[in-house]
C-alpha cells in the first residue's frame, strides 16, 4: 500500500515536470501582461510537430536538432500570436485576445488535424528504453521509467536556462522591469511592444521545448493535445499561483502527483477529476494560488 | 430539404447556448462552463423520458430546473472570483461535470434494450420524439418556438430593471453596491438564469439527436459558446443571435471548399476579434440603431439614458 503511494508518487513528480514546464509559459505571459495566452498549448504543439517534420527530413542528426527547431518554431508561433490576438486588440479589454488565443487554438489544432490526417504520429524515443523492454531503474520495490528521468533532468535544465535569461541578461532585466512597471520601463527607453514581441518568443520558445519533451516522453502526440494541455498548464499555473514561476514547478508537481494516485488508486475514469477538484477547490478559497501574491 | 432543417434546429440550440453566456456576461463575467449546465439539462431530461416515462415538456423542465440549481450551487462558491480567474473556474466546473458523466451508469432494460446512462458509452435512445412520430419539421418547430420565447424572455429582462441592476453590476461592481445592490445575489442569480438556459439547451440536443456522451460536452463547446456572444456583441440580445447566425452562414457558405471549412472556426473568431474587438453588434451600433429609429417619424421619443450624449462626456 505505501510502496504503491511511494510509486506513483515517484511517476506523478517526473510527469509532472513537463507539466510544469507548460504552466510556467502561462504564468510568464500573466506575469508579463495580465492576459491569458490561450494558445500557449498549441503553441507548444504545433512546434513539437515542426520538430518531428525536421526529424523526418534528417533522421540521422541528433536529436538536439529537431529540438532546436521545435523551439525556433515554437518563438516564431509565439511572435505570431502576438501580432494577431495581442498588439492590435483593445487594451483595456481582457475579454477580446483571450477569445482571440482561443481562434488560434483551433486553427493550430485543425492545421495539424489536416495535416496528419487525424492520425497520431510516432515521436522518436529519447533513449532506448521502455516498459516492454523492461530496462527500468530502481531501488528495492520501487522502479521508474529512464525516459521519464531524462525528460525530468531535460525540464530540470530548461527551467535553468529560463532562469539565466530572466535573471542574467539585459534581455530579461528588461522584460522584468516591464512587467513590473510598464511606465517606468518606457521611461527609461525600452519599447513595450518590442518587450512583449520578446516575452512572446521566449514562452513560445520554452513552448517548443516543453511540447518536443512531452511528446517524445510520451512516444506519441496528436492535435487534440494542444487544447488538454492548455487546460493542463492553466490548471498548473493557477493552483501555483498566476505570476510566480516557484508556483507553476509546484503545481506541475502537484498536479502530477494527484493524476498518478488517482490513476493508480481509483482508474483511467477518475484521473482528471481530482485535478479539476483541486483547481475548484483552490480558486475559491485561495484564489492567489499556493505561492502567488494576492490577487488586487 | 431536410439537410437545411438540420442545420437550422442545430443552429436553434446553440443560439440557446449563446444566450445562456449573454445572460452572464451582462454582470460583466464569462462563463466558458456552460457545457457544463448543458451536459446537466440533457442528461437530466434524457432520464426523465427514458427511463421514468415523462412527457417531454415536465422532462425539459426538470433539466432546466437541476441546471438552475447546480447554478446556484457553484455560484455562490465560484463568483468570489471574477474576470479570468471566473473563466478558469468555470472551465473546472464543466470538467468535473464531465468527468462525473464518464463514471455515471444509471440504466434499465425497456423493451430488450438496455437504455439509460451507460457511463463511457454514453445515453442512447433518447427518442421521444421520434417514437411519437414527430417529422422533422415539427421537431424543428418545437425548437424554433423555445428559442423565440427565450429570446423574448431574455429581451424582456435586459430591458427590465433587473436587468439595469445586472448592467450596472457590469459597468462597475464597486458603484453598483453603493447605491444598495446585492452584487453577490445578482451574480449568483445571472448565473442560475443563464445555467438553466443552457439546460434546456442540453435537453432539446438530446431529444434531437438521440445520443449524448461524455465527447459531446467538451471545451470546445463551452468556447462556441462564449464565441456567439462575444463576437456577436453582448450590447444587445440580437448580439449573441447574430454570432450564431454569422458563424452558421460563413461555415455552410464555405461547404464548397471541403475539408479547408474546418480551418474557418479558428481563422473566423481571430479575424472578427481583431475586426470588431466588441463584437458585430456592439454598443455603437445599437445606439446608432436606436436613435435611426427615434428619428423616423412616428417614432417613440427615447428614455433619459438613450438621449444623445453632449459634447464628448459620454463615451
Amino acid at each position: 500500500m505505501i510502496t504503491d503511494i511511494v510509486q506513483q508518487l515517484l511517476n506523478g513528480v517526473l510527469v509532472g515536470s513537463t507539466y510544469a514546464l507548460i504552466g510556467i509559459g502561462f504564468t510568464l505571459i500573466w506575469g508579463f501582461m495580465r492576459r491569458f495566452n490561450v494558445a500557449y498549448g498549441a503553441t507548444a504543439i504545433g512546434a513539437a510537430f515542426l520538430g518531428l517534420a525536421a526529424h523526418r527530413a534528417a533522421p540521422s542528426l541528433p536529436l538536439v536538432v529537431p529540438f532546436l527547431v521545435a523551439m525556433a518554431g515554437g518563438a516564431i508561433l509565439g511572435y505570431a500570436v502576438d501580432l494577431v490576438s495581442f498588439r492590435y486588440l483593445p487594451k483595456d479589454y481582457e475579454l477580446a485576445p483571450l477569445m482571440s488565443t482561443l481562434g488560434v487554438l483551433f486553427l493550430v489544432e485543425e492545421a495539424i488535424n489536416h495535416t496528419t490526417e487525424g492520425r497520431p504520429q510516432d515521436f522518436p524515443a529519447l533513449i532506448q528504453t521502455s516498459l516492454h523492454t523492461g530496462q527500468l531503474f530502481g531501488t528495492g520495490p520501487y522502479f521508474v521509467r529512464g525516459d521519464y528521468v531524462v525528460v525530468f533532468v531535460l525540464s530540470v535544465g530548461v527551467v535553468a536556462g529560463l532562469y539565466w535569461v530572466l535573471f542574467r541578461t539585459r534581455l530579461g532585466l528588461a522584460l522584468r522591469a516591464t512587467a513590473q512597471q510598464p511606465v517606468a520601463a518606457q521611461l527609461v527607453g525600452i519599447s513595450p511592444i518590442r518587450s512583449d514581441a520578446q516575452a512572446f518568443m521566449l514562452t513560445g520558445a520554452l513552448a517548443g521545448a516543453a511540447g518536443m519533451l512531452l511528446s517524445m516522453g510520451v512516444g506519441t502526440a496528436t492535435a487534440e493535445l494542444a487544447t488538454s494541455y492548455t487546460v493542463r498548464g492553466l490548471t498548473v499555473a493557477v493552483i501555483g499561483g498566476l505570476g510566480s514561476i516557484p508556483g507553476a514547478i509546484v503545481g506541475g508537481l502537484v498536479i502530477g502527483v494527484i493524476e498518478f494516485e488517482a490513476l493508480g488508486f481509483l482508474g483511467i475514469g477518475y484521473r482528471d477529476i481530482f485535478a479539476y477538484l483541486a483547481l475548484f477547490a483552490v480558486l475559491v478559497v485561495r484564489p492567489q494560488g499556493l505561492l502567488g501574491r494576492r490577487v488586487g | 430539404m431536410d439537410y437545411y432543417l438540420a442545420v437550422l434546429s442545430l443552429a436553434a440550440i446553440q443560439a440557446l447556448l449563446g444566450l445562456s453566456v449573454f445572460i452572464v456576461t451582462l454582470t460583466g463575467q464569462v462563463s466558458f462552463g456552460q457545457q457544463g449546465f448543458y451536459a446537466i439539462g440533457a442528461y437530466v431530461a434524457g432520464i426523465a423520458t427514458v427511463m421514468w416515462g415523462w412527457h417531454v415538456v415536465p422532462a425539459l423542465a426538470l433539466g432546466t430546473l437541476v441546471a438552475a440549481l447546480t447554478g446556484v450551487v457553484v455560484g455562490i462558491p465560484v463568483l468570489r472570483v471574477r474576470g479570468l480567474y471566473l473563466a478558469v473556474a468555470t472551465v473546472a466546473f464543466a470538467e468535473i461535470v464531465r468527468n462525473l458523466i464518464l463514471n455515471f451508469r444509471y440504466s434499465k432494460v425497456v423493451e430488450g434494450r438496455n437504455v439509460g446512462a451507460l457511463g463511457l458509452e454514453g445515453f442512447r435512445g433518447i427518442r421521444y420524439f421520434y417514437d411519437r412520430g414527430l417529422d422533422p419539421p415539427a421537431v424543428f418547430g418545437v425548437i424554433a418556438g423555445t428559442l423565440a420565447l427565450v429570446v423574448v424572455l431574455v429581451w424582456r429582462v435586459d430591458r427590465s430593471r433587473s436587468g439595469r441592476v445586472f448592467r450596472a453590476i457590469g459597468e462597475d461592481e464597486h458603484a453598483a453596491a453603493m447605491v444598495g445592490i446585492n452584487v453577490v445575489a445578482m451574480k449568483v442569480l445571472a448565473f442560475a438564469a443563464g445555467g438553466a438556459v443552457a439546460g434546456l439547451a442540453g435537453g432539446l440536443y438530446a431529444h434531437y439527436t438521440t445520443f449524448v456522451d461524455y465527447s459531446t460536452f467538451r471545451f470546445q463547446l463551452g468556447v462556441l459558446a462564449v464565441a456567439y456572444a462575444l463576437i456577436g456583441g453582448t450590447a444587445s440580445v440580437a448580439g449573441p443571435l447574430m454570432g450564431v447566425a454569422f458563424f452558421t452562414a460563413i461555415t455552410e457558405g464555405l461547404r464548397p471548399l471541403g475539408e479547408y471549412r474546418l480551418f474557418a472556426y479558428g481563422a473566423l473568431i481571430v479575424i472578427a476579434m481583431l475586426v470588431r474587438p466588441f463584437g458585430i453588434v456592439d454598443g455603437d451600433l445599437v445606439r446608432r440603431l436606436r436613435r435611426w429609429a427615434r428619428k423616423r417619424p412616428g417614432g417613440r421619443p427615447g428614455r433619459p439614458d438613450e438621449l444623445e450624449p453632449v459634447g464628448d462626456v459620454a463615451g
